[in-house]
Parts: structure tokens; C-alpha cells; sequence
């Protein structure tokens, strides 16, 4: 099922599934390896196997298949991963947005499937939380491949046409999860910064990793309407008549500033913010961010968000 | 385009500028106006409609553009509807005219206006099918339907100026005035405006308001205006009275007139009447093969006329034939031009039965020939003429009233008390005859004081005293229309035997242009013999021997009846001028002394009666019937009952006056110069458009506004339209 879903598509994984998703930060897993974990855990049920990279502990070496390959081999187990990645997917009627290929949400849904791909490849734990004014899935991060079919399903059936609340959903989100991992926001941002900034702030208190992903249509950047339109609210009932080449530059100014805005708050708290235009190559452009993470270009650890003042 | 010139000042108060269309029907198309209201309309019916998830930001940005973007959308729209609108307004040729009638006519308060039309003769003119009167009654018309209720108006014309057609009106319903001025017709009266505006003074001091309003219409011939008006233009400018002037009329002058159509004979009698008409041709070209119709009461007959070369004048003699005395309506009347006013003439012709000759002796004697006027009563004895004679003495001639004569001599008469000179002087100037034979009884001291009065009196020389040198033969000195005439054309030898013992010695003043010597003596000084005088209608003549054969043996020389009698035909009181009139001048018939008259009528050239005026002076003068309409021209018969109730009857005939004949137009400067200090505005009307529309086309300045603005809108809607 997961595999004929149209928010998997090959051509995109095959960009990025080398590339993996690394944690820049101390995660709490419990084995060594890809991430770094203050755990010491115990193994409960073989997985499979990886290639040994260095900083493994020699511990974990399987000296027997060494001995039958003369290759290092790493023994992976269930429910023994250092990173847990929670995808938090935008589902709110903002999301719907999109007049060309794709909206926004299914932009971000292509986005969340392949990352909760890379992370069930990588055997990563990796979590969704659906929302927009609440929480409507919320998946508990696993790593196992039925986690990656839940993640898919759940995201097949959502449906964005609600009004959104980021900053209250991710608090009540960064309540559920117990231990320290990533966090992967997805969405367009359009909604109250304040209260985003401030769930921000309890995800750094939290010590997440947290990677913001913005999407937003080319449209709603460059306003390039040439006829009359009728703007009414996605997520209201306001309408609003305006001759968009009247006042594009201003608006795209505005539109720039707000972007401007979520960066530089994003850069100083350390946080990742990646800008995503639905018209752009997805497998593109998550590639060259995990290639970017990859050489630790990412992930300094800065400022708290909220002592930000721009 | 055609540009209307509008000359003179005008009060400021009275420079609003007002605006008409000469395509008015064209401002229908204003409505296309809202042709960029609809398209803005539709095209904020013509959107997408979008969902849209960055409303907060979109909103910020409209917030902080709304005004702008409100103010630049409006002065677009109204850039837009603009240029439709000026579209619209430079295909409807708009014109301002400061001076247009409906400024002229705008409030100033409640303002009596007066409305003067003139309808003398040359308003008759025709050019493009329409006379000059016509387009005046159109612009009477314009004006009478502009005036607002809250004024009155009064409607004069130039021909009747005492009798209003309507006075004081106020125009709740501008029809009934307007039908009024349409019935209207030209007159063959001719324009007289100092008379016309002494007139208005006293309708002016009539009206109602204190603004006074008055407008001329009129063709703006030269003939009429003169330097009396002055004096009236400087009272109304000083009584803030205001004067506009509509010229109706062109500046063509090409004319066909009679100017004259008169008695060549002085006296018409029984048999054949020399008559003369004068046709004067006024056009570019050469008259040839026209004829005039002559009618003689109800008789007409074709007169041929002389073919007239351009700016020609000629005399037409023609002969009637009429067998007994009386009255006779003569007509003379060409073809119809451009001007048919002056086409015509007529002449009221009286035969007479007899000439009356009224002799004075003032040395009467029982003897034959021993009177002072037994030759001279000898001289018109002679000869076929119906010379009817009558002799008084001085004394008896002193103690009566004048009667009516055609002729009086006095010979040798000592002297005449002042009213008889006074009544001499009336008569003269009426037309009588004076023949004044000198004497040795003459007071000559009483003479010149009452008789000469410096050259103001009937004299036509001062007497100096009697000369008693003795002199041979008479010169007849070459003048026209000389009453003695006759004799220049006889052998010289036949004067040059005239001898004389003594003669008047006399001075002719030379700055007394009336006066002319016609026959001097033969002797070094040139002594004056005859001199002729002319005193109003009337003649004088002064013989300075007697008329009897004390002084000379000239009376009993066949050249002294020649001269006498060809003197006393030519100085004879012809056809009386009360008999023909010009239009517009009083029909006045002056009753027989001690008459008087009841039921006096006047039967018009239309057909109509109507009741004359009987004039009865407070001393022992004739009564005089009166009668002022008469502003067309033709044959009016004035009837009335004597006293004994027998009916009477006298016909006068109407005949346009020549001046009007005369085309030329008055220059503006002229005009605005002998009107003193009012400058009235004046606007030339020629019945295209509406008189209020008279003024500046500015459609020239419209398409100019238009293109800029065009332009304007073009570059601000660029602006407008650019990505901000």
C-alpha cells in the first residue's frame, strides 16, 4: 500500500534515501550509531543489519558476518533507534492551496512520506501528528514498516479544511512526546506567530531538534495575478476585491518581511527553517538540505527563540 | 467656424461668460460619459474568485494602499469620463460668448428692458431668402422668450417709437408678445434714431424698475444715425441706463432705387404734365431693357426705362395727360429687388384750374397805366395760361388776412407791419411765390429790419437806396433753374434797350447762400437787377426798378411780360407739400380759414379706416386734421364733414424716403464714437443659430485639452498600472 501511494514517489526517495536524516543533536536512543544517544539501552528483537561507520561502539559488531563477508556489520534491533523523529503535518485549510500540480498539503504530505520513509529505512522511530485547529492523528513514533503505512494512510485520508491553531496543537504535541528527538514542523506558517513562536520555545525547553519545513505556493509569494480578484479567507468567510498589480510589490514585500521574519527567529534559536515553493523540485530540494546536514552545516544550537528581538 | 465679432465695452458686471452649442442635439452623446463608469463597473464584475490563505498579509497591504489606490482609481475614472465628455462637447461646437444674449439678459435684478426693431425701409433687404427684418423679428423673438418673468419688457419700432407695441409687459406668457412681433412688417419709413431715442426717454421715464435695459435691433445702415444721439448715449450712460445693438444686417449695398419721382412742371394744369423719376442703380452691373409700370388712378401703363450703367444715376422724364383738375394717385414702380422698398414712388398729383396771382399796388391810380401794377397785370393777361389775378391796394391788402395764393407782388408797397411779414414769411416757406418790386414809397429803414433782418428775413438783398444814374440794358447771369431763364435765350440786343432812369441800389450779403443775383444792369458796377431768394419751400424775388415805367421803360418791353410771367410760373406755390409725404411724416390738411371739420377719416393703402385727429389751434389759424400712421407707403384719402355737412376729401400720398436707398453701412468706431460714453456691445446676427450662441467656437481649445488630456491619461494610468 505504501509503496502505490501517490505521496511516495520514487523519484524523490531515490534523491534522498542515501542521504538519510541524521540528528544534529543528543538524541535519547538506545544504540549507538547514526545518532548520538545518552541512553545505554538493551536490545529486545534483531532487525537487521548495517554497515559499521566510525564512532559505532565496537560492541555491537557482528563479528560473524565479519568473519563470512570480511565486511563490519552492525547489529540493529527493534524499537532500539537513537533518533524519534515526530512529523507535525499542517492539515489545516490553508494547506489546500495550490493552482497548479500540487497544493501545499499535498507538498508537505509527499515531504512527510519520504522523510517517514528515510527514517523507517534508516530504522528510525518516526511519529506524525496531523492537525489544524487540534491534533486529528496522532501516530506515536515507531519504526517499524507498518508505522510507515500508518503514516501514509493518515495522511491520504486527511482532509485540510479547517482553521488552524499551530501554537496550541504543537504544545499539546510537545506534551506527548517524552523523550528528547527530532521534530519535523510542516506548514505554511500562516497562522498566529506568536503562539508559534512560543511552542517553539517549549520544544527547544524540551531539548528537541526541531526542523521547521515552510511551504508555500509561488502564488502566495509573488501575487501574480494580472485580472481583478475576489480574495475570500481559505480558512473564513472574508472577501476581499483587489487589482493585485496595484500593490504586488508592496504585498510581496510584506510577504518577504513575514519569511524574513521566521528565518532570522529560526537562525537564532538554531532552529532549521526551510523554505519549500510547491512549485519546486521536492526531491531537489530535501536533498540538498539532508546533504547540508549531512556536513553539519546545521543544527548550531543558538539563542531561546523568545528572547529574539529582531 | 464661423466667429462672431463682438465689439464694445461692457459694464463687468455683465461679462459672465455664457456658454451654447451650435450641435446642441449632439449633447445626447454626454451620456457616453458613463461609458468608463460601466466598463469600471463590469470589470468589478469580471474577477476571479480565489481562496486565499495569506489574507492577514494581503490585507496589511491593501490597509496601508487603499487610499492611494482609491484616489489614483478615482482620478483615473474621472480622466476617462473626461475625455468622453470632451469628445462629446468639441463635436457639439460650443461657444462662449461674453456678450450673448442670455448674459445680456441674465439677472441683474429686476430690469425693465426695451426692445427697439427697427423696420425702416433698408431692413427690407434681402440676402439668402431672408430680410434683415426677418432675422430682427427671429432675434426680437430670441430676446422676448430669454426674458425672465421677473422683468417687463417693451417692444418699440423704429417707425412708430411713441406707440409701443407692447408696453411693460411681464412675460408669464412670452407667445403673446412673440406672435405680435412676428405679425410685424417692414415700413417704408425711413430710420431716424435721435428721434427714436428721444421717444424711448419718454418710455424710459415710464418703466417700472430702476435697471433699464435697452436693446437695438437694427441693420446698422449708416442712414439715421447722427450726431444728436450723443447727447443721449451720455444721459443713459450716466443714468446707468444700458444700450446692446443686434446687427441683422449684411454688408451688401447692390441696389436698384428711386429716389425721386416728382413734378418737373412747378404747376400742374390741365393738359400735358412733365413728370420726372430719378433711377439710381446701386448694382455691379448694367440695368439694360427694364421698365417701370406707371399708374395713374386705376389706369397703368409700361414707362421704358434707359439702360444704367453701375453707380449711375438718370432722370426719367415721362408726360401725362390729365383733362381736368383734381387730385391724381401716380405710382411709378420698378421689379422687385433686392430691396423692394425703394422700388417704387408715389406722387400725388393736383391739376390746378388756375394760377393765383395776389398783386399789392402800393401806388394805386384811377388812370390807366398810371398803377404800380397795371403793366404787370398786363404781362399775365396775355397767353393761354389760366392766370387768375387778383389786385388789392396796400391799404386794403394791410387790413386783411392772407388768403391762399400761389403768387403775391408787392410793387411799391411802403412797408409791412411785422405780423403781416411773419404771415408772408409762413406762406413763403410753404411754397408761395414773393415778387418784390422797388419803388419810391418804400420804406427802406422798415424794409431791412423786418423784411431782410440781416439775410434772415424774405429779403434777398439789403437796400442801400436809389440810385439815380442812368443805365442801358440788363445781363442775365447764367444760373440753373433760373425763374428768368427764358430771357437768356434771347438776343442779347433785345435786353440792351432797356433804359432806365433809376434803380434800387442793393447789397447782397455773400454768407446768405440762398441768395443769388439773376440779372444784373448794364452799367460798371454790375448793379444787381433781379435776385432770387429761396425761403423754405418758397421763392423771393427782388426787382430793384418799379413795375410800372417810373424808373424804366422795361414794362412796356416785350421782354418784361417774358420775364414776368416765366418768373411767376417758376416761383408759383406748386403741388402743396402736404399732398406728399414721406412714410412715417404726419398727414397734415390744413383747413380753409374760419372751416372746420367733424367725422374726419383716413382711408389707409390697406383698405382699413381709421380716425384722424382734428387739430384746433387756440388763435385764428386754420384748423388742421392730423394723421401719424403712416409708416407704409401709397395713397391715403383723408375724408371729413364741413360744417354745412357736406363731404370733403383730400388725398395725400406716402412715398419711402431716399435716404434709405443709401446702403452704406455705419462703421462700429463711428457709431460707438456718437454714442458717447454708453459703448454699447454690439453683435452681428445673421439667423444661423441662436442669438444667445453668438460668440467663440472653442472646440479648437477642446480638441487641445483633449489630446493633452488623452495623453495624460494614458501616462497616469502607466503609472498607475506599474508594479508597486
Amino acid at each position: 500500500m505504501a509503496e502505490s501511494s501517490p505521496y511516495l514517489r520514487p523519484e524523490i526517495l531515490a534523491q534522498i534515501v542515501k542521504l538519510g536524516l541524521r540528528a544534529q543533536r543528543v538524541v535519547e536512543g538506545t544504540i549507538s550509531g547514526l545518532h548520538r544517544s545518552p541512553l545505554h539501552g538493551v536490545s529486545v528483537e534483531f532487525a537487521d543489519y548495517r554497515e559499521y561507520t566510525p564512532g559505532d561502539d565496537l560492541k555491537r559488531l557482528d563479528w560473524r558476518a565479519y568473519a563470512r563477508s570480511n565486511r563490519h556489520f552492525i547489529k540493529q534491533y527493534e524499537e532500539e533507534s537513537n533518533l524519534r523523529c515526530t512529523i507535525l503535518m499542517d492539515a489545516s485549510a490553508s494547506m489546500r492551496y495550490g493552482r497548479k500540480e500540487m497544493t501545499k498539503f499535498e507538498y508537505g504530505a509527499t515531504l512527510a512520506a519520504s522523510l517517514a520513509f528515510v527514517c523507517v529505512k534508516q530504522r528510525d522511530a518516526v511519529g506524525l501528528a496531523l492537525f489544524d485547529r487540534e491534533e486529528r492523528t496522532w501516530l506515536r513514533p515507531a519504526a517499524t514498516q507498518s508505522q510507515l503505512t500508518k503514516i501514509i494512510d493518515a495522511l491520504e485520508k486527511a482532509k485540510p479544511e479547517r482553521e488552524t491553531d499551530t501554537g496550541a496543537v504543537m504544545l499539546r504535541v510537545c506534551d506527548q512526546i517524552k523523550s528528547r528527538g527530532v521534530v519535523i514542523i510542516i506548514s505554511d506558517l500562516l497562522c498566529d506567530l506568536d503562539a508559534f513562536y512560543a511552542a517553539l520555545g517549549r520544544f527547544q525547553y524540551s531539548g528537541h531538534e526541531v526542523m521547521i519545513m515552510q511551504i508555500l505556493d509561488s502564488d502566495e509569494i509573488e501575487l501574480p495575478f494580472q485580472d481583478s480578484v475576489l480574495f475570500k479567507d481559505i480558512e473564513g468567510a472574508e472577501e476581499l476585491f483587489a487589482e493585485p498589480w496595484a500593490f504586488r510589490k508592496a504585498y510581496k514585500q510584506a510577504m518577504e518581511n513575514f519569511i524574513d521574519e521566521v528565518k532570522q527567529r529560526c537562525q537564532f534559536a538554531g532552529i532549521d527553517h526551510i523554505l519549500l515553493r510547491t512549485d519546486e523540485n521536492l526531491g531537489l530540494g530535501l536533498s540538498h538540505y539532508l546533504h547540508q546536514r549531512q556536513r553539519g552545516d546545521h543544527g548550531k544550537r543558538g539563542g531561546k527563540i523568545g528572547n529574539f528581538r529582531g | 467656424m464661423r466667429e462672431t465679432r463682438i465689439t464694445g465695452k461692457m459694464p463687468v458686471s455683465q461679462q459672465s461668460i455664457r456658454m451654447g452649442f451650435l450641435n446642441a442635439y449632439l449633447l445626447g452623446g454626454l451620456a457616453l460619459a458613463s461609458v468608463p463608469i460601466i466598463i469600471h463597473i463590469l470589470n468589478r464584475r469580471r474577477f476571479m474568485r480565489l481562496d486565499w490563505a495569506p489574507m492577514k498579509y494581503l490585507k496589511l497591504t491593501i490597509k496601508q494602499n487603499r487610499r492611494r489606490l482609491r484616489i489614483e482609481q478615482l482620478i483615473l475614472l474621472a480622466m476617462r469620463v473626461l475625455v468622453v465628455m470632451l469628445i462629446i462637447l468639441a463635436v457639439s461646437r460650443p461657444i462662449l460668448s461674453p456678450s450673448a444674449m442670455g448674459s445680456w439678459l441674465g439677472g441683474h435684478g429686476r430690469t425693465s428692458r426695451i426692445i427697439i426693431i427697427d423696420d425702416s425701409v433698408s431692413m427690407g433687404y434681402r440676402n439668402e431668402g431672408r430680410s434683415a427684418f426677418e432675422r430682427a423679428r427671429d432675434a426680437a423673438n430670441q430676446l422676448i422668450t430669454a426674458i425672465g418673468t421677473q422683468d417687463s419688457v417693451t417692444v418699440i419700432t423704429s417707425s412708430a417709437a411713441d406707440a409701443p407695441l407692447v408696453k411693460e409687459a411681464n412675460l408669464e406668457d412670452p407667445k403673446k408678445v412673440t406672435s405680435a412681433v412676428s405679425a410685424l412688417g417692414v415700413s417704408d419709413t425711413t430710420s431716424d434714431w435721435p428721434s427714436t431715442f428721444r421717444a424711448v426717454d419718454q418710455v424710459l421715464a415710464s418703466t417700472t424698475f430702476p435697471q433699464k435695459e435697452i436693446v437695438v435691433i437694427t441693420d446698422l445702415r449708416k442712414s439715421g444715425w447722427g450726431p444728436a444721439v450723443t447727447e443721449t448715449g451720455n444721459r443713459w450712460a450716466g443714468q446707468n441706463v444700458g444700450l446692446k445693438i443686434v446687427d441683422v444686417g449684411i454688408r451688401e449695398t447692390a441696389n436698384l432705387a428711386m429716389p425721386a419721382f416728382e413734378l418737373e412742371d412747378t404747376v400742374a394744369l390741365p393738359g400735358p404734365v412733365n413728370l420726372k423719376a430719378q433711377i439710381r442703380n446701386n448694382t455691379r452691373s448694367t440695368v439694360t431693357g427694364a421698365q417701370a409700370l406707371l399708374t395713374i388712378g386705376t389706369e397703368t401703363r409700361p414707362v421704358l426705362l434707359p439702360d444704367l450703367a453701375p453707380n449711375q444715376t438718370t432722370d426719367v422724364p415721362i408726360t401725362i395727360n390729365p383733362n381736368k383738375p383734381g387730385q391724381i394717385p401716380l405710382r411709378l414702380g420698378m421689379n422687385n429687388d433686392a430691396m423692394p422698398g425703394d422700388d417704387g414712388r408715389w406722387l400725388c398729383l393736383t391739376v390746378r384750374p388756375t394760377i393765383e396771382v395776389s398783386m399789392v399796388d402800393g401806388e394805386p391810380s384811377a388812370q390807366p397805366f398810371e398803377s404800380e401794377t397795371d403793366f404787370l397785370g398786363l404781362s399775365f393777361s396775355v397767353g393761354t395760361e389760366p392766370w387768375h389775378l387778383k389786385r388789392n391796394t396796400d391799404v386794403e391788402w394791410n387790413g386783411s388776412r392772407l388768403g391762399p395764393t400761389d403768387v403775391t407782388v408787392l410793387a411799391n408797397v411802403a412797408s409791412l407791419t411785422p405780423e403781416r411779414v411773419a404771415e408772408l414769411e409762413r406762406q413763403v416757406s410753404e411754397g408761395m411765390g414773393l415778387i418784390i418790386f422797388c419803388g419810391d414809397l418804400m420804406d427802406l429803414g422798415s424794409y431791412n429790419q423786418r423784411l431782410f433782418r440781416n439775410g434772415e428775413g424774405l429779403l434777398p438783398a439789403k437796400l442801400d437806396g436809389v440810385n439815380e444814374a442812368a443805365v442801358t440794358g440788363i445781363v442775365v447771369e447764367a444760373a440753373q433753374q433760373s425763374p428768368i431763364e427764358p430771357l437768356s435765350k434771347l438776343a442779347p440786343a433785345a435786353l440792351a434797350r432797356i433804359r432806365l432812369s433809376k434803380f434800387m441800389g442793393v447789397t447782397v450779403p455773400g454768407n446768405v447762400k440762398e441768395a443769388r443775383v439773376l440779372a444784373r444792369w448794364n452799367n460798371s458796377e454790375a448793379s444787381p437787377a433781379v435776385i432770387e431768394k429761396r425761403f423754405g419751400r418758397g421763392r423771393v424775388i427782388l426787382v430793384t426798378v418799379t413795375a410800372d415805367k417810373a424808373w424804366s421803360d422795361w414794362p412796356v418791353d416785350p421782354t418784361y411780360v417774358l420775364a414776368m410771367r416765366s418768373a411767376a410760373m417758376a416761383i408759383a406755390k406748386g403741388a402743396s407739400q402736404q399732398d406728399n409725404i414721406l412714410a412715417g411724416q404726419p398727414i397734415q390738411v390744413t383747413l380753409d380759414e374760419g372751416a372746420s371739420a367733424m367725422e374726419q377719416q383716413v382711408k389707409l393703402p390697406s383698405g382699413e379706416s381709421a380716425t384722424a385727429e382734428l387739430i384746433k389751434p387756440a388763435d385764428k389759424s386754420p384748423q388742421v386734421i392730423r394723421f401719424t400712421r403712416t409708416r407704409n407707403a401709397g395713397a391715403y384719402e383723408v375724408s371729413w364733414k364741413d360744417a354745412k355737412g357736406q363731404a370733403q376729401s383730400r388725398l395725400v400720398c406716402v412715398s419711402p424716403d431716399k435716404a434709405e436707398s443709401d446702403l452704406t453701412a455705419i462703421p462700429e468706431g463711428e457709431l460707438q464714437g456718437m454714442l458717447g460714453a454708453l459703448h454699447p456691445p454690439i453683435v452681428h446676427y445673421s439667423g444661423e443659430a441662436s442669438l444667445a450662441q453668438r460668440g467663440k467656437e472653442i472646440w479648437r481649445t477642446l480638441a487641445m485639452g483633449l489630446l493633452c488630456l488623452a495623453l495624460g491619461e494614458t501616462v497616469f494610468a502607466v503609472w498607475v498600472g506599474r508594479e508597486r
